[in-house]
């Protein structure tokens, strides 16, 4: 084996090392949540996305650049549509946390999660950065984030074909960190996905798959919520 | 080849759609309508069967791994082998919507008999605004014709029902067409501990009442539009609405309420009129 060979199956290992990482897997929040009255609670949303399409299955570049085509005219419409009926959320959330009797905190400076060091451990439910520094930078306890990071519309691909007509689609998470240990006291995967009432093909505003996306708003605001109940 | 096989798909994305008959484009009527039981006629099929259907779950979406085109074939090849593969599709999301609508029809099993022999003339009833199409118009020229196409669901729950009614008017003499629309009345919550008891009691005259009932709230619902009474005023907002236990939510704007009912028109147009509970406000 050359060099070159070598190096190459070394490059690849260390690739594939890299995307083999477990998912974390869901954490239903933790019964000592609303036990501890001295704890203050942070609830923070994220930057929320710019609605948009998003073509899953449509693997390689020229099968992308197709269904892009294909859909240009909804991926117009749709990146006109309005994000702000998710805004609202972090005060719903800290509504029925303060209902429990606990102090909250709606973070409305932007946190840069990239900027935090990596959290190593063994141990499972612990987030994989290292969340510790800002209990004092932010003045709480707990951390609630939730992280809508695709919104729009969605439709799956088997190459150049589509295999769904487009759903309203909104993909995220929402956890819960103990900035005291760095623990996930909860994590859960958001994927509201909604069909669109009878046609979806209806240009230029495409008023079914336009229900669909608010109507996936509206199912995702109550998921995260639902958490907290 | 990488411009054929863009336009090969670009042609496949517009002729795979499944066609719903409970659909229909709003055509507004471009000024209030002067409508009376002298112009107006209703067009129903009075020896059709009454379309009633179990509430589906429209999602089509299929699971389908990936191809590999042989390419050997050549660009006319590789276009036939992507041709194939949408039709293959294009056939497993129509039957996935089919198989979920017969599905859905089982709710109606313990109703067979007593819809057995049910037709649209059960739906004809004595309207202050319109009258119905029995024989023809006579020497009324300026005649308006509504052509219904009434289709009724019931929840899997048997707890709603609900009318989607597609409405079509077009003028007697020339056929244009002045108003076209989808109304959709979902009824009130049916209580009741043995709901199919209570449905089938005296030959299903609750059921058939309500049926017709919903129908003549919908052909409300048209006069009122065409008299130009709903002109939204509200701004666009999410509505719950509730079949039975199942939820979801419709984008529209208010424009009525009616007694316990809500009046909604929507994104496509459509008016849904909905019963109103606090949940609505979710």
């Amino acid at each position: 084996m050359n060099k070159i060979t070598t190096l190459a199956l070394v490059f690849t290992c260390l690739v594939m090392v890299g995307c083999a990482g477990n998912p974390q897997k869901p954490v239903a929040l933790s019964q000592d949540f609303y036990s501890s009255g001295d704890k203050t609670v942070g609830v923070y949303v994220d930057e929320l996305p710019v609605a948009d399409t998003h073509f899953f299955g449509a693997h390689c570049l020229l099968c992308y650049g197709a269904a892009a085509i294909a859909n240009s005219s909804l991926t117009s419409h749709i990146q006109g549509l309005s994000t702000d009926d998710l805004i609202g959320v972090d005060e719903s959330i800290a509504k029925l946390v303060s209902k429990k009797g606990i102090a909250t905190n709606i973070i409305n400076a932007p946190v840069d999660f990239e900027e935090l060091k990596k959290f190593t451990t063994q141990e499972e439910n612990f987030a994989k950065q290292d969340y510790r520094p800002l209990r004092e930078s932010l003045g709480v306890d707990k951390l609630v984030v939730i992280d809508f990071n695709i919104v729009g519309a969605h439709r799956s691909y088997s190459g150049y074909i589509p295999t769904s007509d487009p759903v309203g689609a909104v993909i995220g998470k929402a956890y819960t960190v103990d900035l005291a240990t760095n623990k996930y006291i909860l994590y859960e995967e958001i994927d509201v996905k909604v069909s669109t009432s009878g046609e979806w093909d209806e240009p230029p505003s495409f008023p079914g798959i336009t229900n669909a996306y608010y109507q996936a708003i509206e199912i995702a605001k109550e998921k995260v919520t639902a958490l907290f109940k | 080849m990488k411009i054929i096989t863009a336009f090969v798909v670009l042609l496949l994305s517009a002729c795979a759609q499944h066609k719903y008959d409970d659909y229909s484009l709003h055509v507004e009527s471009e000024h209030a309508l002067d409508v009376t039981v002298e112009k107006l006629y209703v067009d129903l099929q009075i020896n059709a069967p009454v379309a009633l259907r179990g509430v589906y779950d429209n999602d089509n979406a299929i699971k389908s791994g990936n191809i590999l085109y042989d390419g050997s074939a050549g660009a006319g090849g590789v276009v036939a082998q992507i041709l194939a593969h949408a039709a293959i599709n294009s056939n497993m999301k129509n039957s996935k919507l089919s198989k979920r609508q017969i599905e859905a029809n089982k709710v109606l099993e313990p109703f067979q008999d007593i819809l057995k022999g049910y037709t649209q003339d059960a739906l004809i009833h004595d309207g202050n605004d319109y009258r119905f199409l029995i024989n023809d118009v006579g020497n009324n020229s300026s005649s308006l014709i509504l052509d219904s196409y009434p289709i009724f669901y019931i929840s899997q729950d048997m707890r709603s029902l609900i009318l989607k009614h597609v409405v079509k008017i077009y003028r007697y003499e020339d056929e244009s067409i002045v108003y076209q629309n989808l109304i959709e009345v979902i009824s009130p919550v049916i209580e009741s501990d043995d709901l199919i008891e209570r449905l089938r009691s005296e030959q299903g005259s609750l059921l058939k009442n309500k049926l017709k009932n919903l129908y003549k709230d919908s052909l409300s619902l048209v006069i009122s539009d065409l008299k130009g009474e709903y002109k939204a005023s509200e701004t666009q907002k999410s509505f719950r609405i509730y079949s039975g236990e199942k939820m979801r939510i419709e984008r529209g704007v208010g424009v009525a309420k009616k007694g316990d009912m809500t009046v909604i028109r929507n994104l496509r147009g459509w008016l849904v009129s909905f019963p109103y509970e606090a949940r609505n406000e979710g």
